[in-house]
């Protein structure tokens, strides 16, 4: 293969950009003096790739290295995947196209289950054995991280290793000691034993799992006494001192996230109770102003980006929220750079802050009340009030905004019919709330877009014992919703449940399902987070074809004295914290967040005390 | 408020860019380099420049044009210097002037466009410069293009021919120069006559490139560059 063979399907393919690399900011080095090539995976086209903030991160970390080069390789969209196969040219990474089989590292990030299907596709497009045990010397590490490598049970046959917890930590460890076991020139069953010793990573293989008569786990251990018998995840305890670039590449064509994500905090101190992220990124360590500032002040004249984005789980949660966006909007807003607050709460959301943010660049608003009941905003804990949502969209209103959207999830433990007509009953008080604000104030032509979710009970939860809804239940409810939220002013939007169904089978899934999700590619499953190419009757037949029950995985009800598949992790927050969360839910019953006062969720016996800023 | 004209080139991966894309990117590039875009007022502030016909994706060029307006006066050379320094690999500016008030847009003065088309074709074939300039010496040769209204339409291309100035074939190496209508009011997509091209030569051309050296202003038969064209 050729540089020339890749320009000749560049001019062939609808969005050439995607694989045409360059971009400002991308990093280039001389293959001669290199170390370790590594080749950053995202299991997604490009656009939802690029808008990834640990991918924009972890880049400048590596390339940090002088003994390292990363590049990126993302998932080619079916067109270019036809041409590749036509030509016989195989994955590549997009800064140098050299093929990605003959790196020394291939790290995927795992944000999502549905994009699954696409690493076996890439691994197989790249010319990498699909399974681990059939990678030789001289063929990469296939590695993983990101929120689903916490149960990466199911792709254990697939992946090498994975990295529990934020690799700004775990990276360096792992590369140094690549280093040094391959100048000695060892074998690759000697590599995974001495990296299985580092804090953070798990090697699947040197691991057993036992299973008891009714499929569900009876145990997991590890081969060999050396290895830890539960493996932590790992976290940057100082955010103000870890690593951040100053500068992020600059892509070409339009990406979801076009614009600086400003992280401004980790962690999250509210405790919803479907929320994995809310429970696996703790402890909540929050970045200084001072830092942010600097840090924006560089990344928007090293990128020219016209948009900042405070990055977080919960935006309005930053304790110096207000400061720091008066800070940035009078320091850039007369270059035109706007800001954006994704992320904000419905209670602390505050007219003031629209209206500094509006000064330069208006957005549309998002609220999310998950619920549409109390009752059962209580039971998931989502501790807001219709009067909260009222009070914002009222300001809001008032403040000429008339586009809102409001996230609502379907399918919640303990839910009814009056939780579902409850949703379309508080849809309609938004709209009454915009009809009764003074007409001089409130901007013209009302647009309120619903998007109900199905709900899938994730590991690492106090919803982890939960049996999902079946699919019939979920459509009734979505049927329920759609012909009560017919309205001018109103546009219903909701998930398929056949794709939640599937991720809520792989988000609990075990290593049984390795072979389930092999045949299903083999039948030609891949983008399965895309309409347009998800294709249920395929994976039913694959699971089928495997002897596999996905209703096992997604609407069984587990018992507290389950061994769960992914026990052996620790997030740090421990399973009594989540069993005790999720009777309080049974009992609808609030736990306040964690500023009011600790809770006890069990981060600071991992990681000792002073690490979370929620607690001082 | 002062407006310099620019003229840069595209090439490399960012011949891969759209017209959209461009427009991002140079928006970015000219924050970047600190220099004093004027903004258009409203809730999406945006940088004013303007741009001449739009390029392809996929294509090359030399000869592209913007107008950028300004806060205030800059020097040409200053000006230059630092687009140049934060423009992404692929673009580059090599000329800019600033031009006077009231001066008519890009979009208004300019018509036409020079091509460079390269390709190759099988060795086997004959006569190849011959029936490539068979081809040119038509009168009619009619394409379909669907109109705003998504209806078909025949189109003869000739008419927008405007200068055929060099056909070269050696060793199945094919290079064509042409001007071609380029702009608002009559525009020819060259990949357009390159399709023509090959159905009515029967040749195939392996490897094409299309390249757009400049853009032009064409006035009482002879061609002006845009850069200095002030009514």
């Amino acid at each position: 293969m050729t540089a020339k063979d890749i320009e000749g399907l560049l001019n062939r393919v609808e969005k050439p950009a995607r694989y045409a690399g360059g971009e400002y900011n991308s990093v280039y080095k001389n293959k001669e003096d290199l170390g370790i090539r590594f080749a950053f995976a995202f299991p997604d086209v490009y656009e939802i790739a690029m808008s990834h903030l640990g991918l924009r991160i972890l880049y400048y970390l590596l390339n940090e290295r002088e003994d390292t080069w990363c590049e990126r390789v993302f998932a080619p969209w079916t067109d270019m995947e036809a041409l590749m196969k036509q030509k016989g040219i195989p994955l590549f990474a997009l800064e140098s196209r050299d093929p990605v089989s003959g790196f020394d590292f291939l790290g995927f990030t795992l944000q999502y289950e549905m994009g699954y299907s696409n690493v076996v596709n890439m691994l197989s497009l790249a010319g990498i054995p699909v399974l681990s045990s059939e990678r030789e010397d001289g063929q990469p590490f296939v590695i993983g991280g990101g929120p689903c490598a916490y149960n990466a049970e199911p792709l254990a046959d697939i992946f090498d290793f994975f990295v529990l917890g934020e690799g700004e930590e775990v990276l360096t460890p792992i590369l140094d000691t690549y280093r040094s076991w391959k100048e000695k020139g060892g074998t690759r069953q000697e590599f995974l034993e001495r990296v299985a010793l580092i804090e953070g990573v798990y090697v699947p293989s040197l691991y057993n799992v036992e299973y008891r008569e009714d499929g569900t786990v009876k145990s997991v251990l590890p081969t060999d006494a050396r290895f830890f018998k539960r493996i932590n995840k790992v976290i940057v305890k100082d955010l103000d001192r870890a690593f951040f670039p100053e500068k992020i590449i600059v892509p070409f064509m339009d990406i979801v996230h076009d614009r600086i994500m400003l992280e401004i905090f980790r962690g999250c101190t509210r405790g919803c109770r479907f929320c994995q992220a809310g429970m696996v990124y703790r402890p909540v360590r929050e970045k200084s102003p001072q830092v942010l500032a600097e840090q924006a002040e560089r990344l928007i004249k090293n990128t020219g980006y016209e948009e900042v984005s405070l990055a977080s789980l919960s935006t309005s949660d930053y304790t110096h929220l207000e400061p720091l966006v008066k800070t940035l909007i009078s320091a850039h807003g007369n270059k035109g750079v706007g800001l954006s607050l994704p992320s904000l709460r419905i209670d602390s959301f505050s007219l003031d802050l629209i209206k500094e943010i509006q000064k330069v660049r208006k957005t549309g608003l998002t609220f999310a009340p998950e619920a549409g009941t109390q009752r059962l905003r209580d039971v998931i804990n989502k501790g807001v009030t219709e009067e909260d949502l009222m009070d914002s969209v009222g300001a809001a209103f008032s403040a000429g905004y008339n586009n809102v959207k409001l996230y609502f999830m379907v399918g919640l433990p303990s839910e009814t019919k009056e939780d579902i007509e409850g949703i379309a009953d508080l849809v309609y008080k938004v709209v009454d709330k915009y009809y009764a604000t003074d007409r001089e104030n409130r901007g013209r032509g009302l647009k309120v877009t619903v998007s109900t979710s199905c709900f899938v009970p994730k590991p690492f939860t106090p919803f982890q014992w939960q049996p999902q809804d079946k699919i019939d239940i979920f459509r009734a409810k979505q049927e329920t919703l759609r012909k009560r939220l017919k309205h001018r002013n109103i546009s219903y939007n909701w998930h398929q449940p056949e794709t939640s169904y599937l991720e809520a089978v792989f988000a609990r899934g075990d290593r049984k399902l390795s072979k389930v999700l092999i045949r299903a590619w083999e039948l030609g499953c891949r983008f399965d987070g895309w309409k347009e190419h998800f294709d249920f009757a395929k994976w039913q037949r694959a699971f089928e074809d495997c002897g596999v029950d996905p209703d096992f995985y997604a609407v069984r009800k587990r018992d507290y004295d389950e061994v769960l598949p992914w026990d052996h992790i620790n997030v740090g927050v421990s399973r009594e914290f989540l069993k005790r969360e999720n009777e309080r839910a049974k009992k609808g019953s609030t736990t306040p967040h964690c500023r009011e006062g600790c809770i006890n969720c069990g981060i600071m016996e991992l990681f000792g005390g002073g690490v979370c800023d929620a607690s001082y | 408020m002062p407006v310099i004209r620019t003229q840069f080139f595209k090439k490399d991966t960012a011949k891969y860019i759209s017209h959209l894309d461009l427009i991002r990117t140079m928006q970015r590039s000219v924050r970047r380099a600190d220099i004093p875009v004027e903004y258009s007022k409203g809730f999406n502030p945006h940088s004013k420049i303007a741009y001449g016909p739009a390029l392809a994706v996929g294509l090359s060029s030399d000869g592209e044009f913007l107008d950028m307006e300004l806060k205030e006066r800059m020097e040409e050379t200053e000006f230059i210097k630092r687009l140049n320094a934060s423009l992404p690999a692929g673009l580059g500016v090599t000329a800019a002037e600033y031009i006077p008030d009231g001066a008519p847009s890009l979009s208004v003065i300019i018509n036409a466009a020079e091509y460079r088309i390269t390709g190759r074709t099988e060795t086997t074939e004959q006569n190849v410069g011959q029936r490539i300039r068979k081809f040119f010496a038509l009168d009619d040769v009619l394409i379909e293009r669907t109109d705003k209204r998504g209806r078909e339409k025949k189109l003869n291309i000739m008419p927008m021919i405007v200068e055929v100035e060099k056909i070269e074939v050696a060793d199945g190496q094919v290079v064509i120069e042409v001007i071609i209508d380029t702009g608002s009011k009559s525009n020819l997509k060259p990949t357009d006559l390159t399709g023509a091209l090959e159905r009515h030569t029967g040749l195939l051309l392996e490897e094409t490139g299309i390249h757009r050296k400049r853009l032009l202003v064409r006035r009482g038969g002879g061609y002006l560059p845009p850069l200095r064209v002030y009514d």
